[in-house]
């Protein structure tokens, strides 16, 4: 396709899909509202989009996330919108979901062996609820003895945690780092609820 | 000793021996085990009539801990070959140091859910949709394996037990399928297939005698000739010289 630039009315078709989507907006999302070969460049038009917003001070801004866009009101408005739904704005997930989730966020499609092998806990219900909550899904059996069922992160997780792609996560720590940090913290007391008790 | 901990606010075994080593600012490299080991002991011993499932992973671990401690008492036979002696706890600072990589990780998620939840997207209270939705595809699309297993579990769960049939086994034995066949050119030398058909009592019965005929065959005892194809065969009985 050769590029031609976007026009004043694409750019406006496209901030409308972007208002009355449910879900996000991808390239491949906005072709089928076209004739096939005259949709606009999306991330052309979201470009000009997001300069607009920022020009005229506007509440919202477009967030490109899973693989998308979606017009999503900027954080720092948070409070009041909590107030207005009614909700607390905590995120319900429980230490052992979250660190589910990140074993299998960089290693997956991994099995519950290697999660538990990592986590050094069961976590059977943990990826059962995970598994309810959409955020991982099963795919497909490994190689191992007994076939077990392989888990990966789902389009939902990356939504919920704001990534483009699992490739946007940021880098897992070395081990050798966390040797180095261990060894500098090392005359930094940590926490402070609990250093002064006596143990012995 | 009384701790203000609570155990649930450890994931697992490995969060709680995370907690001890920054706690008392441990060099993981060289675990103080039999202070490790004591410290944990006392910890689970609180835990484990709480909470037998999950205390489950703890009282491996302590095992774990244990079992390294018990190691490291033992004098080591060979010295010789220092660079190859196995520190007994190497294995469990791997393990601790792994998961401290994923627990970071998990950390840093919580850190971006919980970003993400500042951001609201318009939700448009769309009533049409419902009235469009009779697309059968639109519901297939959304559906895991996961669920489709629990539907069906919840169907078979349904379905009313099955009545019991008792099957009787019929022994048909080809040997005296085999006599029959032969039994049959007493009289005379050629018989059709169908005239043996009425003595047949089932299916299985029919099958047997046609193994049979096959087996008669292959030992050279009969022949059979058919006029075209899906006809009648003729068996004829070979003549023994």
């Amino acid at each position: 396709m050769t590029k031609k630039k976007i026009s004043n009315k694409e750019i406006q078709i496209i901030e409308a899909l972007l208002f009355a989507s449910e879900d996000i907006l991808t390239q491949s999302k906005l072709n089928l509202c076209f004739d096939s070969g005259v949709a606009p460049d999306l991330s052309d038009g979201i470009k000009h989009l997001q300069e607009q917003y920022q020009k005229s001070g506007r509440a919202f801004f477009i967030d490109n996330v899973a693989g998308g866009f979606r017009l999503v009101s900027l954080p720092e408005f948070a409070p009041w919108i909590h107030k207005l739904l009614s909700r607390s704005g905590k995120t319900s997930l429980s230490k052992a979901a979250l660190e589910t989730l990140a074993v299998l966020a960089y290693r997956g499609p991994a099995s519950r062996a290697e999660v538990e092998n990592i986590r050094g806990v069961n976590c059977a219900g943990v990826i059962k609820t995970l598994l309810d909550k959409k955020l991982l899904k099963i795919k497909g059996r490994g190689k191992g003895p007994g076939r077990p069922l392989l888990y990966s992160v789902t389009e939902a997780f990356l939504l919920s945690f704001g990534l483009n792609s699992i490739a946007d996560l940021p880098k897992l720590k070395e081990i050798t780092e966390l040797i180095a940090e261990g060894a500098s913290e090392s005359n930094f007391i940590s926490n402070s609820s609990l250093s002064d008790g006596s143990f012995d | 000793m009384n701790y203000q901990i609570e155990l649930n606010n450890f994931s697992g075994p490995l969060d709680l021996l995370l907690f001890f080593i920054r706690r008392d600012q441990i060099d993981i490299m060289d675990i103080p085990i039999s202070h490790i080991t004591e410290e944990y002991l006392s910890f689970v011993e609180a835990v484990h009539t709480l909470n037998v499932s999950y205390a489950g992973d703890f009282i491996l671990m302590a095992a774990t801990l244990m079992r390294i401690k018990a190691k490291m008492l033992l004098p080591s036979v060979v010295d010789e070959e220092d660079e190859n002696f196995e520190d007994p706890r190497t294995e469990l600072a791997h393990r601790i140091l792994e998961y401290q990589r994923y627990k970071e990780a998990a950390t840093n998620l919580a850190v971006m859910a919980d970003d993400q939840s500042k951001k609201f997207q318009y939700s448009f209270p769309d009533k049409n949709a419902d009235l469009e939705k009779e697309d059968p595809e639109y519901y297939l699309e959304e559906v895991t394996i996961f669920e489709i297993v629990n539907i069906f579990k919840k169907l078979l769960d349904r379905v009313p037990p099955p009545l019991q049939y008792e099957v009787e086994k019929e022994e048909i034995k080809i040997k005296e399928k085999i006599a029959l066949v032969l039994n049959s050119f007493i009289s005379k030398q050629q018989i059709l297939f169908s005239e043996l058909s009425p003595k047949f009592s089932s299916r299985q019965d029919l099958i047997a005698t046609f193994i049979a005929i096959l087996e008669l065959i292959r030992d050279g005892l009969i022949r059979v000739q058919q006029k075209k194809l899906f006809d009648d065969f003729i068996l004829e009985k070979v003549r023994v010289n």
